[in-house]
């Protein structure tokens, strides 16, 4: 893979431009904005430049954010309430695991695909789940 | 396991409230540990005892499936 920084005083004014229109698109589009947003982008950027893989990533910032608060809400959750987010993320994880592998199984036979946002969904409500039936158990 | 903590609240006339908070633990951990839904770690378990100046033994005893 060949990194192309000579470009660098060009795309580094195009990345500040994709980062704005990052933010604008992500603001104008409500659904899927997001991504939307982010695919528009990474036409504006040289397809040979380093800048284009920090524009891709750019989504992941407010990931990190949210996975930090995750952690820190995590961290101060009693051993009980620990213990149910365990429980839930090992069921909403094994189920996940299940659904993905019928799923693969079932594309053999043409049955269509889910969308990796559509598995992150399904994930979050089998942790859903998990959580609503842990609290019940040690109600 | 059983467990007197309910008993203990009552005598200091403590709200599951009151005693989370003294535990550092929420509401839910205690009304699921004196319903015997919840055993509570060691150091729980201590912290509790330290709290009513008790020993752990004089406040947790196993039930008889806990010991086979």
């Amino acid at each position: 893979m060949a990194w192309d920084l000579c470009g660098f005083p060009q795309d580094g004014i195009v990345f500040c431009i994709t980062v704005i229109l990052y933010h604008h698109c992500a603001k104008k589009c409500r659904r899927g904005g997001f991504w939307a947003g982010e695919s528009n982008i990474c036409t504006l950027v040289n397809e040979t430049s380093l800048w284009r893989y920090v524009v891709v990533m750019l989504p992941m910032i407010p990931g990190i954010i949210l996975a930090l608060g995750v952690v820190r809400a995590s961290s101060r959750l009693d051993e009980m309430e620990r213990r149910i987010l365990l429980e839930s993320a090992t069921f909403s994880f094994t189920l996940t695991l299940i659904l993905l592998i019928s799923q693969s199984l079932l594309g053999l036979v043409d049955i269509p695909q889910l969308g990796d946002a559509s598995i992150a969904a399904i994930m979050c409500f089998f942790l859903l789940i998990g959580k609503f039936w842990g609290n019940w158990r040690y109600r | 396991m059983k467990n007197k903590l309910r008993v203990l609240r009552a005598e200091r006339n403590w709200s599951q409230a009151r005693l989370a908070e003294l535990l550092e633990v929420s509401r839910q951990t205690v009304n699921a540990i004196e319903n015997g839904k919840y055993d509570p770690s060691l150091p729980l378990a201590f912290k509790a005892a330290f709290l009513f100046e008790m020993s752990i033994e004089e406040i947790f005893e196993p039930s008889e499936g806990d010991l086979q």
